[in-house]
């Protein structure tokens, strides 16, 4: 993909704050990045990274504490400062979301089918009978056995597994351009998870979706992504393709985070450690909120630090890194 | 080598209540299980959830009521008939470190008080100078400083809250410590630092852990010899190297199959080995063996005989095709 190209998703400068008792938590902050059609991107972090406000702050989701700047760009459109009637048109229909417990984001009192007809009546203004078809016809799509049955069924009558499929259903009725996935795995077994992270890259294929997946597994990001953001205390600390992340990182913090891993293709005696802890959103270090921890930190890294590009689409923001300043 | 729990087909069932419609039902958690744990050897169990994992485990140190079977605990406590005072003698020397370390603990009690607790519980006649300075002595193993003692566990991250309960369980100076999911409520960072610390006080300590884990990643780093359940059964057990390596049965093999690894190239190059459909409810376990709903080999056998565990290679495993 060539940097010419106009991207699906144009994320500049965002920020997202909280106004709480004892302060402001910075859960995002001066966050840029691209996302292009066809893509599916991961974002990786720990809790508290802000990896599911980056998403909420797109999809007009934050909490009402909440407190939003910079620009984001879907297809062509400001979502920011957009107003929510306009907001509503966009998602739902050409943006979805699934979230990570499909138990707590079903409504417990409503059957499948009308919370999937409800979506196309909305957005396509179809018929009851129509959007049941075609909900029907997406349930088997997710390989859910006898759908036209079961969709007259309540969430508590399926399994974990099968929620996260209507989940995924439920979003794909309108064929967003683009899906937000935020950890739709974590909840899930090993096994489920290897169900469901096939049934989307099938679906992305026929679909020719885009996907920002969310996740902490570095596993799952190896598996299904074709470039990952890694995020750390509200910062995008590096984006590259998962070859280079995987091989060549430049960033302290994803070598770090790597490193801590046990996996099952490689044996160490003792695993590498990241001395302290994540940082406190109310209270973060001025510069690069990883120094505290960082093994490679100078007296530069409390300063301003700029994003360099060290390759095409590989941009770093360590004063340590080596490439052109954005 | 001396074997510290010996386990023999032993059930852990809960009955669910009868109603106007329904009849009594029963969950079949743990549903004959048997198997040795060694002194000072790390033991994984691993499975999806409602396999019995938990379930197995809590009955080892009386959370739950053994149904039926034995549990042989030093040779000399047998865990399904003990009065209150063996059971005593049990909680000192075997115990438990849960999944959420913040629920875990009292959030009215300082820190003190928590790591204190089991020790006057079952050791009244101590003073409270001794107990002070154990608390203090158990701290410092875990990694918590002095000046924390009267502080209260929701000023504590994650990671420093496990410590506290990791602290609370060793202050006992227990034989055997069970770990259920302890890692898996951490984030990436702060996991890999309390395991490093398991395996320090492991050795150390000379402890026995009997490790639950989903994250089959995890266990592989920590674990000696594996345990596989699937619905309340053993599937396989064995060596790391020959679980990991040369897993036999077909559910280790799948389970093995679906974990992802990270490194790109692997995971594009692998063949995953999807199962089919969902867990079965341990209610209603299929007949025969409980994996054949999912079993990709499943033969008419499968579903009629239940199969025995036996020896094949160096891993017990329970499936009629394997010889």
């Amino acid at each position: 993909m060539t940097e010419k190209k106009i991207p699906l998703l144009d994320v500049r400068n965002l920020s997202v704050e909280f106004k709480v008792q004892d302060g402001m938590v910075k859960a995002v902050n001066g966050l840029s990045f691209k996302v292009y059609d066809g893509e599916i991107i991961g974002i990786v972090g720990e809790s508290g990274s802000g990896k599911s406000q980056t998403m909420l702050a797109l999809m007009g989701l934050l909490a009402s504490n909440g407190k939003i700047s910079g620009s984001v760009k879907f297809m062509g459109q400001e979502l920011v400062g957009i107003s929510t009637s306009k907001l509503n048109k966009i998602r739902g229909d050409k943006m979805a979301m699934i979230f990570q417990d499909p138990m707590t984001s079903l409504n417990p009192y409503l059957k499948i089918s009308s919370q999937m007809t409800e979506v196309l009546m909305l957005h396509k203004n179809m018929s009851y009978k129509d959007a049941l078809a075609e909900s029907i016809k997406m349930l088997e799509r997710v390989k859910i056995p006898e759908a036209s049955n079961r969709i007259h069924l309540y969430p508590h009558e399926f399994s974990g597994g099968m929620r996260q499929r209507v989940m995924i259903a439920m979003s794909l009725l309108t064929k967003p351009k683009l899906l937000i996935a935020d950890e739709p795995t974590t909840a899930l077994d090993v096994t489920v998870q290897a169900q469901i992270l096939e049934l989307l890259k099938e679906l992305r294929k026929e679909f020719g979706m885009t996907i920002i997946f969310i996740t902490h597994d570095m596993g799952v990001v190896a598996n299904l992504c074709d470039r990952v953001n890694v995020m750390y205390g509200g910062w995008l600390m590096e984006t590259a393709s998962i070859n280079t992340i995987f091989n060549n990182s430049v960033h302290p913090y994803t070598q770090a985070l790597l490193a801590t891993i046990p996996s099952l293709d490689t044996h160490v005696e003792k695993l590498k450690t990241i001395p302290g802890e994540p940082p406190n959103l109310l209270q973060l270090p001025t510069g690069c909120p990883f120094q505290p921890r960082c093994s490679q930190a100078n007296h530069l890294c409390s300063e301003s630090i700029p994003l360099r590009r060290v390759e095409p689409r590989h941009v770093v923001k360590c004063v340590n890194a080596q490439g052109v300043v954005l | 080598m001396k074997k510290i729990l010996s386990v023999k087909d032993l059930k852990v069932h809960f009955h669910l209540g009868r109603s106007w419609f329904k009849s009594a039902r029963v969950v079949h958690a743990v549903d004959g299980v048997s198997f040795d744990v060694f002194e000072g050897e790390t033991l994984g169990i691993v499975g999806e959830s409602g396999c019995g994992k938990s379930s197995l485990a809590r009955a080892l140190c009386g959370l739950n009521k053994i149904t039926s079977g034995s549990a042989l605990f030093n040779e000399t406590i047998e865990l399904a008939t003990a009065n209150k005072a063996q059971w005593n003698d049990v909680h000192k020397q075997v115990q438990f470190i849960f999944q959420d370390p913040v629920a875990a603990l009292d959030p009215r009690m300082t820190v003190a008080e928590i790591i204190a607790e089991p020790l006057i519980t079952l050791y009244p006649q101590m003073t409270s100078s001794q107990v002070m300075a154990k608390v203090l002595a158990t701290m410092k193993l875990v990694g918590l400083s002095q000046n924390q003692i009267n502080r209260y566990p929701q000023e504590f991250s994650g990671g420093q809250c496990q410590r506290i309960g990791i602290a609370r369980a060793l202050i006992l100076e227990p034989k055997v410590l069970i770990c259920d999911e302890s890692v898996s409520a951490l984030d990436v960072s702060i996991k890999a630092q309390i395991i490093n610390l398991l395996q320090d006080l492991q050795q150390q300590l000379k402890l026995t852990i009997i490790f639950i884990s989903h994250d089959l990643g995890v266990i592989k780093h920590i674990c000696k010899r594996i345990l596989v359940m699937y619905l309340g059964n053993i599937m396989e057990l064995g060596d790391k190297q020959s679980v990991y390596e040369n897993a036999l049965h077909p559910y280790t093999k799948a389970l093995l199959s679906a974990v992802p690894v990270a490194n790109p190239e692997l995971e594009k190059a692998k063949q995953i080995q999807l199962l089919e459909g969902d867990l079965p409810s341990p209610i209603n376990p299929p007949k025969g063996c409980v994996f054949n709903t999912r079993c990709p080999q499943a033969t008419n056998e499968c579903r009629a005989t239940r199969p025995q565990t036996k020896m094949v290679a160096n891993n017990l495993v329970s499936c009629v095709q394997i010889h």
